[in-house]
């Protein structure tokens, strides 16, 4: 399928949509918020006021497909790894915005963010990015990758961690499930 | 990008005639699904795949081959041709089959109401063979026909079989969250006349899986598959990461036993960081089940993000732009993604009549 849009988005033959009959209202189209807002009036929840760069972040990585890159969305921000974290922890739906956002993190600056890994590792209500992280060990460097797995054997993914820690190719991260 | 490849400059070569049917064909039955299975020789980088037609409503080719296949044209039994591939090509889409995306090719036909019914007589295929470097070449085209007699269009059951990767189905989060989900799916598909028959599998796939049709897993879990269900396998991770948590094999999506013959979604970004699934999560995974067999089922998203390319339906708004799209068809269940607001989603459960129509006309909705 992803293929499938590239090719198509390679090759625009130029047609023109046809031009929508009895359109006349040129205001402001509706945001989000107003959309939900009709839909079940008086059951949107606030928004929690994001930044205007995590917003930007956060729309880029709620797409169902194409899927953004990582390097498209912390283009989006002049301070990516605040800005994915500012998505982790605050942006509630859809799910895959945070895990997205997590994904970014592990993947590109995962020395900068071991703190939050070992918290996520360690959260009761974080199993997700506890998983997140533990199928990725080895994108991290080893150093950091041991230091989050010692830390996910001892939390409360224990049993989550041990059976992925010792997919791990490091033999140091092996050896900490016998 | 072997894959963009387009033999224009050698679209001009003579064309031969009849096919070359190289065995016998075999045909089975299985309710108002027939099989017919056979071989056929191109000849100038073109093989014609016959398709008797007798009453039945739709048909579905499945082309494979070891060189680059993509469907180039239907003819009718009068000779007349409906469907030219380069009428395809541009920003309005119609089919995945004219694509070159690799050595097998799904075409379902006729897609829409417009396409007229397929009268009876002698209808063929044409489908392109191309080698790496983009120029059409000769090779054997395993064809693979699906024939539909169901006569009800407007009524159908699709059978899903989901199948859990390795441990998956004995996590209670896991499962519970995707029957939950399932019965979303049902939810939305309901008011369209369109029924679920799920079945639910365990398997020892591996948690982080391939695209669709990348992994040698796919085409062990196809051979299983009976020749109407449509396979959804719950994976953890796809290609590794989070990048992905839905994707179909191909628009539309085959029903014989291809590597691509499945959709995988991925669990875990549908449940976010904490893992778990709130009556949100279950609500959009829910949507995205529905969205990404949708996708199998031949339905394209009404607009792309680019707001330049649409689907070939005329009921789906030609949007253009952002804020129009959002507003026109933020609540469609094909529409790329939920309109979110940090906190919460709109639902997107609305199909179109046109949409309606080609989901029904998908060959394995009986």
């Amino acid at each position: 399928m992803i293929t499938s849009l590239l090719l198509a988005l390679a090759c625009n033959g130029g047609k023109v949509p046809p031009a929508q009959a009895g359109v006349v209202d040129a205001g402001l189209p509706p945001t989000p918020a107003e959309l939900l807002a009709q839909q079940a009036p008086g059951a949107a929840a606030e928004p929690l006021a994001p930044t205007d760069a995590g917003y930007a972040v956060y729309r880029a990585l709620s797409v169902r497909d194409p899927e953004p890159t990582c390097a498209e969305v912390e283009a989006l921000s002049p301070t990516p790894v605040e800005t994915l974290r500012e998505v982790v922890d605050r942006a509630q739906q859809p799910p895959w915005a945070g895990m997205r956002a997590a994904n970014c993190l592990v993947q590109g600056h995962g020395a900068e963010v071991q703190a939050d890994l070992v918290a996520w590792v360690g959260g009761a209500d974080t199993r997700g990015l506890a998983l997140l992280v533990l199928d990725q060990l080895d994108l991290l460097p080893e150093d950091v990758a041991l230091a989050v797995a010692t830390a996910a054997l001892a939390g409360p993914h224990a049993a989550d961690a041990s059976a992925r820690v010792p997919k791990s190719r490091h033999p140091a991260l092996q050896a900490l499930v016998p | 990008m072997t894959r963009l490849l387009r033999p224009l400059a050698l679209a001009a070569l003579p064309l031969l005639g009849a096919c070359d049917l190289l065995d016998d064909v075999l045909s089975e039955f299985d309710g108002d699904l027939e099989t017919r299975s056979f071989s056929v020789d191109s000849s100038d980088g073109k093989a014609r795949v016959d398709v008797e037609i007798d009453g039945q409503e739709t048909f579905q080719l499945t082309a494979t081959s070891g060189q680059l296949v993509a469907v180039e044209a239907i003819y009718d039994p009068d000779g007349e041709l409906v469907l030219y591939w380069e009428d395809w090509y541009g920003n309005e889409s119609l089919t995945g089959a004219v694509w070159l995306e690799g050595r097998d090719t799904v075409l379902n036909w006729p897609v829409r109401s417009v396409d007229g019914e397929l009268s009876a007589g002698t209808w063929q295929v044409e489908v392109g063979v191309v080698d790496n470097e983009g120029y059409y070449t000769d090779a054997t085209v395993d064809a693979v026909l699906k024939l539909k007699q169901d006569p009800d269009l407007s009524d159908g059951v699709v059978k899903a079989r989901i199948v859990y990767a390795d441990g998956l189905m004995q996590d209670e989060v896991v499962s519970a969250g995707v029957q939950a989900a399932v019965a979303r799916w049902e939810e939305v598909w309901g008011p369209y006349g369109l029924s679920l028959d799920a079945g639910y599998e365990s398997s020892a796939y591996s948690t982080d899986q391939a695209f669709p049709g990348e992994s040698g897993e796919h085409e062990d879990l196809a051979q299983d598959a009976s020749g109407s269900e449509v396979t959804v396998l719950i994976a953890e991770t796809i290609d590794g990461g989070m990048d992905y948590y839905g994707i179909a094999g191909s628009i539309p999506g085959t029903l014989d036993h291809t590597g691509r013959a499945l959709v995988v979604v991925s669990w875990l970004a549908n449940a976010g960081g904490d893992g778990s699934f709130s009556d949100d999560d279950v609500r959009l995974f829910g949507e995205t089940l529905a969205h990404e067999v949708g996708h199998y089922m031949g339905l394209f998203h009404p607009v792309e993000m680019t707001w330049d390319y649409w689907d070939a339906l005329d009921d789906t708004d030609a949007c253009q732009g952002q804020g129009d799209c959002e507003g026109g068809l933020g609540d469609n269940l094909m529409f790329p993604y939920p309109v979110c607001d940090w906190t919460s989603c709109l639902a997107q459960d609305q199909l179109t009549d046109g949409q309606t129509g080609v989901s029904h006309r998908y060959t394995g909705t009986l």
